[in-house]
């Protein structure tokens, strides 16, 4: 029946986690696309066949509606996935795990790196003379330092004084809190508990 | 949380739940559709009166014309408005209708002897359930049992609703300011510790 394929894709989409990608499926989008032009042509081919004053509107209606119905679920289809692509931005940073990056497609790889350069841009212009980081900050802190311990041997940190730490497994240090947030929300440091 | 809840043009579950099947049946004859039926074979043309079942997009083209007449689904007919006005609370509703309120909503707005009743129940029934819902929601710490009999949208107030639990409780207990780590790398990393266990 009409739009079963298109309801597969979506199927698909919503059975997987809310904060994975499912790989882009390029032949259902195309199957689906190809139903479209089928659709058009027997609409055409029913108003050539059939007298002016008699044609038979609901068929007409149907493969209109059909039609209709397919463009609204593709462009669902890649909304959603943009919309989880918006959010990883946010969560991880501009760089993707590259088992996500597999699952893009190409214009989708290329709107993700427009989006980073149009935020990226935009935090330049709010705030003091350097821009504001929106992803910083995003609790309200208490102190300007905090007391973190590494989860994993990250190696070098450059510190913003210019000194070198070294990261090592199950240590602790005091880090700034502006420059151990986003280590901690990639799950490199933790907070240490009091 | 609520431009989750409300159904627009980009929102699967509105989408999923015009996809519903409804009973129906043609009351004029209509050409050029006769593949609908596809249990009926070498069939040419929709012929008056063989019952078939729809997806509900289907059926409100068919409704501009007057050409088709149908029936309300199982969930919401008058035996099963019946049960819901007794007691809505022991209804499993996923396994009734997926998409219970939505589907329930989109088919109160046609025209049909019964919408008025189908409004009225659907209003009830979430009321009924939505003490339950909370309930679980905030005081069951294992809650797949229950959360398996919730319709879509009760799941979407569901878990918003254990995250703001969550996030009281930590604030009762840890305080605020606490930096964390993302839920998406969270979990990621949980799924990678998963995949890799499998592959050893």
């Amino acid at each position: 029946m009409y739009c079963d394929k298109v309801i597969e894709l979506l199927k698909e989409l919503e059975r997987s986690r809310e904060d994975t990608i499912p790989p882009y499926n390029n032949d259902g989008i195309n199957q689906v696309l190809s139903e479209m032009k089928t659709l058009d042509t027997e609409i055409l081919d029913i108003l050539h066949k059939n007298p002016r004053d008699n044609l038979p509107m609901d068929a007409v209606r149907l493969r209109r509606a059909a039609i209709e119905r397919n463009k609204r679920c593709l462009m669902t289809y890649i909304w959603t996935r943009l919309q989880r692509l918006k959010e990883m931005r946010w969560e991880i940073g501009a760089i993707l795990p590259s088992d996500v990056r597999q699952n893009l497609s190409q214009s989708e790889i290329e709107w993700f790196n427009n989006y980073c350069k149009s935020l990226v841009s935009y935090m330049k212009t709010i705030g003091p003379d350097t821009g504001l980081n929106l992803t910083q900050d995003t609790k309200p802190p208490k102190s300007l330092y905090t007391e973190v311990r590494s989860l994993v041997d990250a190696g070098k940190l450059e510190l913003e004084s210019g000194e070198v730490l070294i990261l090592r497994k199950n240590s602790q240090y005091m880090l700034s809190r502006s420059q151990a947030e986003p280590l901690i929300r990639q799950g490199i440091l933790e907070q240490v508990r009091h | 949380m609520y431009k989750n809840i409300k159904p627009h043009y980009f929102s699967i579950d509105a989408i999923m739940a015009a996809q519903e099947k409804i009973p129906c049946r043609f009351i004029k004859k209509v050409e050029s559709i006769g593949f609908l039926d596809s249990s009926i074979p070498e069939k040419e043309d929709d012929e008056s009166d063989p019952k078939i079942e729809l997806p509900f997009w289907m059926v409100k083209v068919f409704l501009i014309e007057k050409s088709i007449q149908f029936d309300m689904p199982k969930a919401y007919n008058e035996i099963y408005r019946g049960v819901l006005m007794a007691d809505a609370n022991v209804v499993d509703l996923f396994k009734l209708c997926k998409h219970f309120y939505l589907f329930g909503k989109f088919l109160s707005q046609l025209e049909h002897r019964e919408a008025y009743e189908v409004r009225k129940i659907l209003i009830q029934t979430f009321i009924d359930r939505f003490k339950q819902t909370m309930d679980w929601a905030q005081n069951i710490n294992d809650n797949l049992p229950c959360f398996d009999r919730l319709d879509c949208l009760e799941r979407l107030i569901f878990n918003d609703a254990r995250v703001a639990q969550q996030q009281l409780n930590t604030y009762l207990t840890d305080g605020s300011g606490q930096m964390e780590i993302a839920a998406m790398i969270l979990n990621y990393k949980k799924r990678k510790m998963n995949e890799n266990r499998i592959l050893e």
